[in-house]
């Protein structure tokens, strides 16, 4: 028997007789089964090629034991330096109202003239307060609906109070609007350039996958208004000021390399290929829009093929892929809310709703539209940050959402670049914390992180330097034809 | 026993017997949990050796024996990662501990 100790790892069968490890700080390796068995047993050599390299991976030690779990807890450290920001994102629903009837909307909209679903000034203002009382030095103000554009007023109001308290405070503010597009005046997008707003909108594909769910409330199409809105707002703003992103139905499922198509002809620097999610109209219409789990990771990852043979001649990262390869591949944290542990829900993102309630997650806060508000934290009208950010609820909520102390997680593999997803949980069962083994969350997760892996074992030289392009933003990495 | 796991003449459920002296209770209990999302499971003594787990099918259809071989792989899987754990759970705690010290410090 060899005289090393193991460090931390998961594991799990790759089906190729071989079997990946993961450190406690994210780091991989493949081994043959027979010298993973050797080596949990203490019997690999400590002169095999395989020990180095499990050793310089720090999955396990010789006698500086000590020294090799200081390295791993200042790489742990770093993946988990998320939590040093607290609550940066602060998602604003001005209103609830839209000018659209999107077939998927999460969250229920209401109709255009439906003025008692706005946000008046106040609450928006003392809903900013509470947005500056977070520790962090770059709260990032988030504008969404319904359609923003609908309550312009409080929009520009939040800005310039937030732009004022930034000032005070010294703080780094940035702002989003989530916008449909189809209504904004050039006199709007002025203001966005003027106070460096950044416009996030959505786009499905081309004309029929668009059209398919994004609909106006005579249930016409808006691919047309949508483009000519587009294209003034990249003449305002600038094309890098705009992105778009998109959600996958079971129109679009078997389509994805058209809708990639259709994002590289419309200028747009990349793409987020998002799943579904189950709330609102997409609950109601599931029958129709939505598709089994397995299927869309099995959709993603051709189209992930797609979008790397894509990036030979031009530099065009999917997202999510970028995000995961970037936790598989660096020890640095990504922030991505949706996939963290403990969950982002409230301590990375908060909601405020048009009334002022303040939510965890937008996720809770299209429950709590559907008639559930088991999630909602409190009230920027009557509660002070300390009640809302510090209270039990929200540490309930945080405790019981770590995949490090949740079963079947606890034992997975992939436990160093997944998350958690509390209101999911909730919605799908009644509960916060659930067996996620079978769950679409899971599903979907650990079938992208393991088409992943996949990818990196057969990337050549050129797969690899497009892959570091994405994670470094670096489009000139890659030697193109 | 020839074969640790074996389906029903009915094709309905099938059983892993599972040897004590292999998996502890926690292994046991967890590898039924892991598979209870999606099919009903019960645990059940088997002899003074072994334990019985019957795996039953929800829908009506067929348990197939490549089901029954998965569950026995993840108990083999799941035993390992509890030793494991037992060997190297004190220094993930230091692990962590190390992390976030500057933190408890400031």
């Amino acid at each position: 028997m060899s005289g090393y100790t193991l460090l931390p790892f998961q594991f799990c069968r790759t089906g190729r007789d071989e079997v990946l490890l993961v450190s406690e700080s994210g780091d991989f390796i493949f081994l043959p089964e027979a010298v993973f068995e050797r080596f949990i047993r203490h019997e690999l050599s400590e002169q095999n090629e395989d020990f180095f390299r499990l050793k310089s991976h720090l999955f396990c030690a010789g006698e500086d034991v000590e020294v090799a779990l200081q390295k791993t807890a200042a790489r742990y450290r770093t993946r988990k330096s998320f939590l040093r920001e607290f609550t940066a994102l602060h998602m604003l629903v001005v209103t609830l109202r839209c000018n659209q009837r999107c077939r998927y909307c999460q969250v229920s909209c209401a109709e255009k003239d439906a003025a008692m679903y706005d946000m008046d000034e106040e609450t928006a203002v003392r809903a900013v307060d509470m947005i500056f009382r977070s520790p962090t030095k770059h709260p990032k103000i988030e504008f969404q609906g319904g359609e923003p554009l609908l309550n312009w007023d409080v929009v520009t109001a939040a800005v310039i109070h937030a732009e004022r308290l930034a000032a005070a405070q010294r703080k780094k503010v940035s702002f989003v609007l989530c916008t449909n597009l189809t209504a904004v005046t050039r006199d709007q997008l002025e203001f966005c350039r003027e106070h460096d707003v950044v416009v996030s909108t959505s786009l499905d594909g081309d004309r029929s996958l668009h059209d398919a769910c994004r609909r106006d409330r005579q249930g016409r199409g808006t691919y047309e208004a949508f483009m000519e809105k587009l294209a003034l707002a990249r003449e305002v703003l600038g094309p890098d000021r705009v992105g778009a992103l998109m959600t996958t139905t079971s129109f679009s499922l078997s389509h994805l390399k058209a809708v990639v198509d259709e994002y590289v002809r419309q200028g747009m620097d990349g793409i987020f290929i998002r799943a579904l999610n189950p709330y609102g109209f997409a609950a109601e219409d599931e029958a129709e829009l939505g598709y089994d789990m397995e299927r869309f990771v099995e959709k993603y990852l051709e189209a992930l093929e797609y979008i790397i043979e894509l990036n030979k001649k031009v530099f065009f990262p999917e997202q999510f892929a970028t995000l995961l390869f970037s936790r598989m591949l660096s020890p640095f944290a990504t922030g991505f809310v949706d996939l963290q542990s403990p969950s982002g829900a409230g301590i990375g993102g908060v909601i405020y709703d048009f009334d002022g309630s303040v939510f965890p997650a937008d996720e809770a806060r299209m429950l709590a539209r559907m008639g559930d508000r088991h999630f909602c934290l409190g009230n920027v009208g009557t509660d002070s940050y300390a009640d809302i950010f510090a209270g039990e609820k929200l540490g309930n909520l945080t405790r019981g959402a770590c995949l490090e102390t949740s079963f079947p997680c606890a034992f997975c593999a992939f436990q160093a670049y997944c998350g958690t997803d509390p209101v999911r949980n909730y919605l799908e069962t009644g509960k916060e914390v659930r067996n996620m083994a079978h769950s679409p969350f899971c599903i979907k997760h650990r079938g992208i992180i393991m088409g992943l892996f996949d990818m990196l074992r057969r990337a050549d030289d050129m797969t690899m330097d497009i892959i570091w392009s994405w994670i470094t933003h670096n489009a000139g990495l890659v030697h193109r034809l | 026993m020839e074969t640790p796991f074996a389906v029903s003449e009915d094709g309905l459920c099938g059983h892993v017997y599972a040897g004590k002296v292999f998996f502890s209770r926690e292994c046991v209990l967890a590898v039924s949990n892991l598979h209870a999302g999606k099919y009903d499971v019960s645990v059940e003594p088997y002899g003074e050796e072994h334990v019985e787990i019957t795996i039953y099918s929800r829908d009506g259809s067929p348990v197939r024996e490549e089901m029954l071989r998965r569950v026995m792989n993840d108990l083999v899987d799941c035993q390992v990662k509890m030793d494991l754990q037992k060997e190297f759970g004190a220094l993930r705690d230091r692990i962590v501990e190390y992390a976030f010290a500057p933190v408890r410090k400031s």
